[in-house]
């Protein structure tokens, strides 16, 4: 018998049990997984009726075959877990359905896992080879168009049959079948296939960049959290693929089990990437969620190698435990830490467990009258784009991070900078100072001993009852002298060794023109030497006039050899200074000529001032005169 | 014989005296106008013609140095003389470069300012080994690309720097060279193989480059002609 059903229900499975807690599960999951094509395209068919019931006969392995009426849908593993076998279902379509218009068309679903359909005596389509199970029609809608000459004419109902093979833990059975007008009937069949291959492929492509995604830059950064997101979402893949590929090359049950592990392994590691994302990992239950994940995974292999489907649903079990487990911690973050990501976390996290509840309840046991559609895979998406906007918003946070860096450490070099600088000036301004002070002190250390000491001499002179006016005249030239000594070794050209001795000469010469004593001057061409010390210069310049001063004053000289050579081969390079004279030469006894003996003992403590080496000695044992001989060793820049 | 006119700006008034009896007491000099600010000197100099000027480069109202381009560009044909504190030749050269063409140090020695007029005007200037070294640091880092910072550069040629610098040729450098290392003319002229006054030559047309601001070929050959026998 067969019973019609011409209300505009919106899904094939009947909504006993807790009709209100479902369509509220359903009314959320599916608004938010976007999904709702098939199901408004539901709503706006008029001319098909549901088959609600079937006639089958059943032929389990291993048991004895039975015929019974079965309600649709029809859930072969629910009846004969861990079975295959065949069945066949007889469903006689009331003359009433036949659509009055254009062609008929049938539209079954979970229908299989092989699958042939008769109608009328004639078999109008095959979904696989019956018996051999590389192709698994369950897996999709079927839609079968049914030719009006196949139709029986005379008011009688139209006879369908449908054989099926099924394979143990396969999801066969027969769900639903929808009769009527195939002009109606494609564009729901288009909608449902679009829709369901369309989610699958976006969600397997997905979960692969993004796996992908996560496991580069787990290469790279080797966080946890992204090798945790890789290895979920890549084993989710399977599981997409395994919706809309109909002839997978595994046989089965091996790729029930490797369908059964990778989901097993999705769920788990989703579990365990949440609480990474929350960066809480209280070691109980990471150990928690690695025991379920390796018991599920345990439980998949034996329920598909045993041929005992509950261990599986156990394995489920566990998962959705696990999860539910979780979410304390999420709602924690969420509600008490105030988290943004741990609210994401929690809406995509509470969605998923619901729609783990609904696939482990209604979908894998059947119970509030049972579902065809799972809605974990819908929900699971939610974590790839919560992973996806955890990227971009880690990337846009190292950014901001790098150029706040940036901005920081540039502020600090700038002040760095700026202390540097300030010290530095602090540090040229001390040096400044102190050379400033130095150069200060030599100054009057020279006015005190040449210019005071000479004004002294004259005091001493015009003090005198009779002043001898040539005496105050030669002190006055002296400390005249005295002081033009004094500023030129202020010169900026003082550093310049012949022009300190030009300058020496160029104030001497008028005297000694005066004098009628006459100046060979032979300066060689010397080096730039290392910067010549004021004070050397003054003391050369010293030596020199008063070696100049005494030929004037005692030699009764007429001429004067200024010699000096440069002897750069020498180490320590040496400038070598000859003064010879044609007077009198030295004197005997040079304690007799108290000024004379006074004048070269100043010139000695000069020269040994400078670290130069002084010679004064007879210049020729005939003719007489004195030679000054100075040797000064100086440093080369 | 022709009696040389001299006017004479001078803050100090002992020195301005001392300067007033010297010229009083030369036959050829006359003092003609003697000011102890720039302004009167300025005011002076627009309308009497004179044939040597005395300056003091550290005036109160205005520098020396503007009192010297002045006189320069109104009366070509004036000799400017600087008077200068002893040991202030580094000075000198900015002197130089306004158009002064000699220099006299007040060091007690103002006995031989006659001497020293005359010697001018007969073309002769002097410069010390300290100028002569100076000039010579000065056309090196000029000519030296790329230019040295050197501080006496910068401060000797303030006003030089916005016009080219005529090169000096390398007879002129040798006597440079020369006289900075204690050299006399005579001396300067027997080691380069020419006469004394050839060097003076030399000497006196590097004073001449040096009087960028206000040179030109006309009062130049005027002073060839009227000063050189």
């Amino acid at each position: 018998m067969c019973t019609t059903n011409r209300k505009q229900c919106s899904r094939p499975a009947t909504w006993a049990g807790f009709p209100s807690v479902r369509r509220l599960l359903f009314a959320v999951l599916w608004l938010l997984a976007f999904i709702g094509p098939a199901q408004a395209a539901t709503g706006r068919m008029p001319d098909a009726m549901d088959v609600r019931s079937a006639e089958a006969t059943l032929e389990p392995d291993g048991l004895p075959a039975q015929v019974r009426q079965v309600q649709l849908p029809f859930r072969w593993d629910h009846e004969f877990p861990g079975r295959g076998g065949k069945a066949s279902y007889r469903i006689d379509l009331p003359a009433a359905a036949v659509p009055a218009g254009g062609p008929a068309a049938l539209l079954l679903s979970g229908a299989g896992n092989q699958m042939a359909i008769w109608f009328n005596g004639a078999l109008v389509a095959t979904f696989g080879t019956l018996d051999d199970p590389g192709y698994d029609a369950a897996k999709g809608n079927q839609l079968v168009p049914v030719a009006a000459a196949l139709h029986r004419r005379d008011g009688q109902p139209q006879q369908l049959l449908i054989q099926t093979t099924m394979q143990r833990q396969r999801g066969g059975g027969l769900a639903s079948i929808r009769y009527g007008d195939e002009a109606s009937l494609t564009p729901l069949y288009r909608a449902q296939q679009s829709w369901r291959n369309t989610s699958a492929i976006v969600y397997a492509v997905s979960l692969l960049l993004m796996g992908g995604l996560a496991g580069g830059l787990w290469l790279r950064q080797r966080d946890a959290l992204y090798g945790c997101f890789a290895l979920a979402a890549l084993s989710g893949v399977a599981r997409n693929l395994d919706r809309v590929w109909p002839e997978v090359p595994v046989p089965w049950p091996l790729w029930g089990a490797v369908v059964a592990v990778c989901y097993a392994g999705h769920i788990g590691l989703i579990a365990r990437f949440v609480l990474l994302v929350l960066d809480r990992n209280p070691p109980w239950l990471v150990r928690s969620i690695y025991g379920a994940l390796a018991l599920s995974v345990t439980l998949a292999c034996a329920s598909f190698a045993l041929a005992l489907p509950t261990l599986w649903t156990t394995g489920l079990v566990i998962l959705q435990a696990i999860s539910i487990v979780c979410l304390p911690y999420v709602v924690h973050g969420a509600l008490v830490a105030r988290r943004r990501i741990a609210g994401v976390l929690m809406a995509a996290g509470t969605l998923a467990i619901l729609a783990g509840a609904h696939d482990l309840l209604l979908v894998r046991m059947g119970l509030f009258g049972g579902a065809y559609y799972t809605l974990t895979p819908h929900a699971m998406f939610f974590f790839v784009m919560i992973l996806a906007g955890l990227v971009v918003e880690r990337y846009s946070r190292t950014v901001a991070d790098y150029s706040a860096l940036n901005a920081n450490l540039a502020a600090r070099v700038a002040e760095r900078e700026e202390q540097l600088r300030g010290a530095f000036e602090t540090m040229r301004l001390q040096q400044q100072e102190q050379a400033v002070l130095l150069e200060r002190q030599r100054i009057m250390r020279e006015i005190h001993d040449g210019v005071g000491s000479q004004l002294v001499g004259l005091l001493n002179v015009v003090t005198q009852a009779t002043p001898d006016r040539s005496v105050v005249e030669e002190h006055v030239k002296l400390a005249l002298d005295e002081m033009r000594m004094a500023v030129d070794s202020l010169q900026p050209t003082h550093d310049d060794l012949p022009t300190v001795l030009a300058t020496l000469r160029y104030r001497l010469q008028p005297r000694l023109d005066a004098a009628g004593i006459e100046l060979v001057w032979n300066v060689a061409l010397i080096p730039a030497v290392a910067p010549f010390a004021a004070q050397a210069a003054l003391q050369l310049q010293r030596i020199l006039l008063e070696a100049f001063t005494n030929v004037l004053k005692h030699a009764a000289a007429t001429r004067i050899v200024m010699q000096v050579s440069w002897h750069g081969d020498e180490t320590p390079p040496m400038v070598r200074i000859v003064l010879t004279d044609n007077g009198r030469g030295l004197p005997a006894a040079p304690a007799a000529d108290r000024p004379m003996g006074h004048g070269i003992a100043n010139m000695r403590s000069r020269a040994q001032a400078i670290g130069a080496r002084l010679h004064i000695e007879t210049a020729d044992a005939q003719a007489g005169g004195t030679r000054v001989l100075l040797d000064w060793p100086c440093a080369l820049p | 014989m022709t009696i040389t006119q001299v006017a004479l700006v001078e803050d100090d008034t002992g020195m301005r005296e001392r300067i007033a009896r010297v010229v009083g007491a030369d036959p050829s000099l006359a003092l003609a106008f003697s000011a102890s600010n720039a302004t009167d000197i300025l005011n002076w100099l627009a309308d009497n013609p004179v044939d040597v000027l005395l300056v003091d480069l550290g005036l109160p109202d205005h520098p020396g140095l503007q009192v010297i381009r002045q006189c320069r560009s109104t009366q070509p044909a004036c000799a400017v003389m600087v008077l200068s504190i002893f040991g202030d030749e580094a000075n000198m050269v900015q002197a130089f470069e306004a158009g002064a063409s000699g220099y006299l140090l007040k060091d007690g020695t103002e006995a031989d300012l006659a001497t020293h007029i005359r010697h001018l005007r007969a073309g002769g200037s002097p410069m010390s080994p300290v100028i002569a070294r100076q000039l010579l640091r000065r056309w090196q880092t000029r000519t030296d690309p790329p230019p040295r910072p050197a501080a006496q550069a910068a401060s000797a040629a303030p006003y030089s720097t916005a016009v080219a610098p005529e090169r000096l040729s390398p007879r002129e450098f040798e006597v440079l060279d020369l006289v900075s290392r204690g050299f006399t003319y005579v001396e300067v002229g027997v080691q380069m193989g020419v006469s004394a006054s050839t060097v003076q030559t030399h000497i006196r047309n590097i004073y001449g480059k040096l009087d960028v601001h206000n040179k030109s070929e006309a009062v130049f050959e005027a002073r060839n002609l009227g000063w050189l026998p």
